[in-house]
């Protein structure tokens, strides 16, 4: 016997659904901020995307490496000050930026591009003090010339690992924030950019007199105490506006901090012909070195490593392809072994001082930092060695940038597609299902609020977008979700075709209808899922609004179309042929009854 | 009857088994078509394969695409194609490159901001390596595999092997000619085009699997009667549910269409179009091929199965005697005669009249109908 629908559980259902409704529009208006717009993808709202892919010899990265990377590039992007970036992992090799809004393409092709290591002599070090206190240390004497900035941008790697032993010199940092007078840097300035020097001329103009004042000094320890109110202005400088700044200057100034150091563009200082200002740590705090032109760079590198020595406990070995580059740097680092000298090297990736050591001795061979190291610092400062600031090489696999007037074309595109394949749907429901086409039409509705609060919520939560394929998802979907609906009305069809009445159809056409619309829907739910976890790029957001549908359109059909039809089934005029869409089958029922009277006997007609 | 009218009533007799050697043989042709196409005249590949630059400009009144063309050509870059895209408001040029150097590319994005008098950021550009394109559509292709699996091992745990195996026939099927009619007409693959193959594959299968799932319910209990063989059984679930199929086809397709019209029409470039296009030629396959192939390969597969073998050939003896007793017609007992004969005449008696109609009333039933679900209404 089939199972009564009567009032009360079709309530059930309605009540179920509501619930869920409400539960869903409650946390998107009372939870978070408040907002009910879904979080909109870059090809809707303009903005740049930009694909890396790890380079490994088609083997994909080891998972921390790969999560390193992310963080270093989610750091660089942090600092370059676009608003709301995001820095994902994506599949097993790649990692996306995405960057909303305007942007500047070429700021973001040098964020993604690969820093480079660069080994450069210490000229001079000085404590960063932010301008809060005097310098206390002893100084370098300055060298005029300008740091221009510029894409160094070359994957400097070789892959395959070993410790090479160190038999020969060793190198160990300097573990005191004692600096040491230097011999200065040659005063080669090299030409500078018109683009920069237009820069600059606009940073001058906003420093005032504080400029010429800054000019005057030749050090960092001339500055006292008395004279920082005069140099504020510099500490309201950003990275880039520092950039601009001839490096003496950035280097002299006490109120340039390190953050401002830190923040300038990635690549700023890596011309290996210019001297450059960088920080570093050292014993602990932060430090201002003044350093020489690169004479080794990360392409020299050719391995480093890291073992544990009996005496000096965690060391990074290092060994370099142009030894000769090396040797000589140590040579002019070391001179004449002078104790008071400062004989340090500073390894500098991106815009930052790694580790200065200090150079025991000229190097002819393969090089060892030591100190007091743990182990991760020494495998951190090997990985770094070995690949550049990034764990593992990447190349840039694919570039888009997205004008925010075309991202809102788009958007308003993807709208009128889905408002024109909804409306062809709904047209060809009221004309094939006639009223219940309006059961389709509403269904239709309650899904779409589902799936748009769920948007919101999981673009909250999750950090879910909302993009163009996103988009063709749901379009798609319409599809999938207005099916159901037919193969349900089918089989009601079928059974009154049977000389059921209507409401005598509904809960037998259900239970059939149910175990169809269950596969197909598992089918359908089966390939979003797979493609969206295998699949890459646009592929995902497709994927993923394809089974969100899918799902949603399953808790539609339970707590919805069904119980509404079988309400529906009670009001008289409703179950009248002309109305339902079921008539014709009826009237053919009337004249095939008529036809066989004795086998369509009053049983039929009856629920069984 | 008009044909309408039948099928909007669910009471079509077509006889989609009996005739599966026709749509055997038109596949056969169109399949090799669509190979010998994509092996001799290939594929069109966007940038996103072969790697390089694309700039879209919105196109302003009173200035040509050749203008701009001809402004990045002057840069010494080569234009691989430059044409006008989507209509109206909407117009704009689309300019392709190969890979740039970094200088390369911003002279020719300033030369083509110039040219098109917008400023700088009003160009909408992506530039992709030579190896964008075959990673997506490697990961496409794992996700083929692994869908293959999990869908076959579904519908085998769900239904049955034969079905699974037949199915996903169906659906290489489909693949196969949506490939093909690429390649003939030479549209466009990108890396949307591949995901939206994939898409067709959760379609088509999922058309398929609700005819199977009538097929299924239709053949429960189906060897233990006589009164249909198996293919009859499919036949009529097949156009039981050809209603359903062309709604759920066409409703499918009108969405898509919607997205084609705005995609192709008014956008004219990008993701829209890709999905769009590749999907309306997939569903449009999906659909044949559920209808036409998936369920005729089915009840072949069945009848490679002695007992599914054994009871066609008891319902036609059956059917044969029935006829002759009530001396039914001379027709129906030379079918029933020539399937006792052998295998050989198995589908001709599959194709002959006595298969049941849908909808239409039965002739030689007694107690129950002879319809869908048969016995469904005792059982419960």
């Amino acid at each position: 016997v089939a199972a009564p629908t009567g009032q009360l559980k079709a309530s059930r259902y309605f009540i179920a659904l509501a619930l869920i409704l409400v539960a869903l529009y409650s946390l998107v208006f009372f939870t978070g901020d408040k907002k009910a717009h879904p979080k909109l993808g870059l090809d809707l709202q303009g903005g740049t995307s930009v694909t890396l892919s790890a380079t490994t010899n088609g083997k994909a990265p080891d998972k921390d490496r790969l999560e390193r990377a992310r963080q270093i590039i989610a750091s660089r992007v942090d600092t370059s000050g676009v608003s709301e970036p995001e820095v994902v992992t994506e599949g097993d090799r790649n990692i996306v930026v995405n960057v909303a809004g305007k942007t500047n393409e070429d700021d973001m092709r040098k964020l993604v591009a690969p820093a480079e290591l660069r080994f450069r002599k210490v000229l001079g070090s000085t404590p960063d003090t932010g301008g809060t206190a005097p310098s206390p240390s002893p100084s370098a004497s300055a060298s005029p010339s300008g740091a221009a900035p510029s894409a160094g941008a070359a994957p400097g790697s070789n892959p395959s690992a070993s410790a090479a032993p160190a038999p020969s010199g060793s190198a160990a940092p300097a573990a005191s924030g004692s600096a040491t007078p230097a011999p200065s840097a040659s005063a080669s300035a090299a030409a500078i950019p018109p683009s920069l020097e237009k820069q600059r001329a606009a940073v001058i103009a906003k420093l005032g007199p504080a400029y010429e004042l800054a000019k005057q000094i030749q050090s960092p320890d001339q500055v006292n105490p008395q004279m920082l109110p005069l140099f504020k202005p510099f500490s309201t400088l950003t990275g880039d506006e520092v950039a601009a700044l001839p490096a003496d200057i950035q280097y002299n100034v006490p109120e340039i901090s390190c953050k401002q150091l830190n923040a300038r563009t990635p690549g700023a200082i890596s011309d290996p012909k210019q001297p450059v200002i960088a920080c570093g740590s050292e014993g602990g705090a932060a430090a201002k070195y003044k350093l020489d032109v690169a004479k080794v760079v990360g392409e020299d590198v050719k391995d480093a490593g890291f073992t544990n020595e009996p005496t000096q406990g965690w060391v990074v070995n290092l060994s370099f392809k142009n030894q000769d580059k090396w040797t000589n740097l140590t040579k002019e680092a070391y001179g004449t072994g002078d104790q008071q000298a400062e004989r340090r090297v500073a390894i500098v990736l991106d815009n930052q001082v790694l580790s200065a050591p200090t150079i025991q001795a000229v190097i002819t061979g393969d090089a060892q930092i030591f100190g007091q190291f743990t182990r991760a610092q020494v495998q951190t400062l090997s990985q770094q060695l070995k690949f550049g600031a990034l764990p593992v090489a990447f190349k840039m696999d694919s570039f888009e940038n997205v004008s925010p007037t075309l991202g809102l074309e788009q958007m308003k595109m993807g709208l009128l597609a889905g408002f024109i394949g909804l409306g062809l749907v709904v047209l060809y429901c009221l004309f094939y299902y006639r009223a219940l086409g309006l059961v389709v039409i509403l269904s239709l509705l309650v899904s779409g609020a589902l799936i748009y609060a769920s948007l919101v919520l999981l673009g909250r939560t999750n950090g879910y977008t909302l993009s163009l394929a996103g988009i063709a998802g749901f379009i798609v979907a319409i599809g999938i979700t207005a099916d159901s609906f037919v193969v349900f009305f089918e089989r009601l069809k079928d059974e009154v075709k049977d000389g059921r009445t209507v409401r005598s159809a509904i809960p037998r056409a259900w239970v059939r209808a149910r175990r169809t619309i269950l596969s197909a829907d598992t089918v359908s739910f089966l390939a979003a899922a797979v493609l969206y976890f295998l699949a890459i790029g646009a592929v995902k957001g497709f994927a993923f609004t394809l089974g969100l549908s899918t799902l949603i359109d399953v808790i539609v059909v339970f707590l919805f179309t069904h119980p509404l039809v079988a309400t529906l089934a009670r009001w008289s005029a409703f179950t009248s042929p002309r109305v339902s869409g079921l008539g014709n089958a009826r009237a053919d029922h009337v004249i095939a009854a008529s036809q066989a009277a004795n086998r369509f006997g009053a049983v039929r007609t009856k629920e069984s | 009857m008009p044909i309408f009218g039948r099928l909007y009533r669910g009471e079509t007799n077509i006889d989609f088994i009996g005739h599966r050697k026709r749509w055997y043989l038109a596949s056969v042709v169109i399949i090799l078509v669509c190979l010998g196409s994509i092996i001799f005249r290939g594929f069109n590949f966007g940038i996103e394969f072969a790697g390089g630059v694309q700039m879209q400009v919105p196109a302003k009144p009173g200035v040509s695409l050749q203008d701009v063309r001809s402004a990045v050509e002057a840069q010494g870059v080569t234009v691989v194609s430059a044409q006008t895209a989507g209509s109206g408001g909407n117009q704009k040029y689309v300019i392709r490159t190969p890979v740039l150097k970094e200088e390369q590319r911003s002279a020719a994005a300033n030369a083509v901001a110039q040219a098109a008098k917008v400023p700088r950021d009003a160009i909408n550009s992506s530039e992709v390596s030579s190896s964008w394109g075959s990673s997506v559509t490697n990961k496409a292709l794992l996700a083929l595999a692994v869908f293959l699996v999990v869908v076959g091992a579904y519908i085998w745990i769900r239904f049955e092997q034969k079905m699974a195996i037949a199915g996903l026939a169906a659906l290489a099927h489909d693949l196969l000619l949506t490939a093909g009619v690429y390649s003939l007409v030479g549209f466009e693959v990108t890396p949307g085009t591949v995901i939206g193959l994939l898409t067709i594959l959760g379609f088509s299968l999922y058309d398929t699997v609700v005819v199977f799932d009538k097929v299924d319910e239709n053949g429960r209990g189906l060897l233990g009667g006589s009164r249909y063989t198996y293919g009859e059984s499919a036949n009529l679930a097949v156009n039981q549910t050809l209603m359903r199929s062309i709604n759920t086809s066409l409703i499918g397709l009108l969405p898509v269409a919607g997205l084609l019209f705005v995609g192709a029409g008014l956008l004219g470039v990008g993701t829209l179009k890709d999905l769009a296009l590749v999907l309306f030629v997939g569903m449009l396959t999906g659909a044949y091929s559920s209808l036409f192939l998936a369920t005729p390969w089915l009840v072949d597969l069945k009848l490679m199965d002695q007992r599914y073998k054994l009871h066609t050939q008891r319902v036609l003896a059956k059917r044969a005697a029935v006829a002759k007793a009530a001396d039914g017609g001379a027709a129906e007992a030379k079918a029933g005669g020539r399937a006792k004969a052998g295998d050989a005449d198995l589908e001709s008696a599959l194709a002959a009249s006595s298969a049941p109609r849908v909808g239409a009333r039965p002739t030689g039933a007694k107690s129950s109908q002879p319809r869908k679900r048969s016995g469904g209404g005792k059982r419960r």
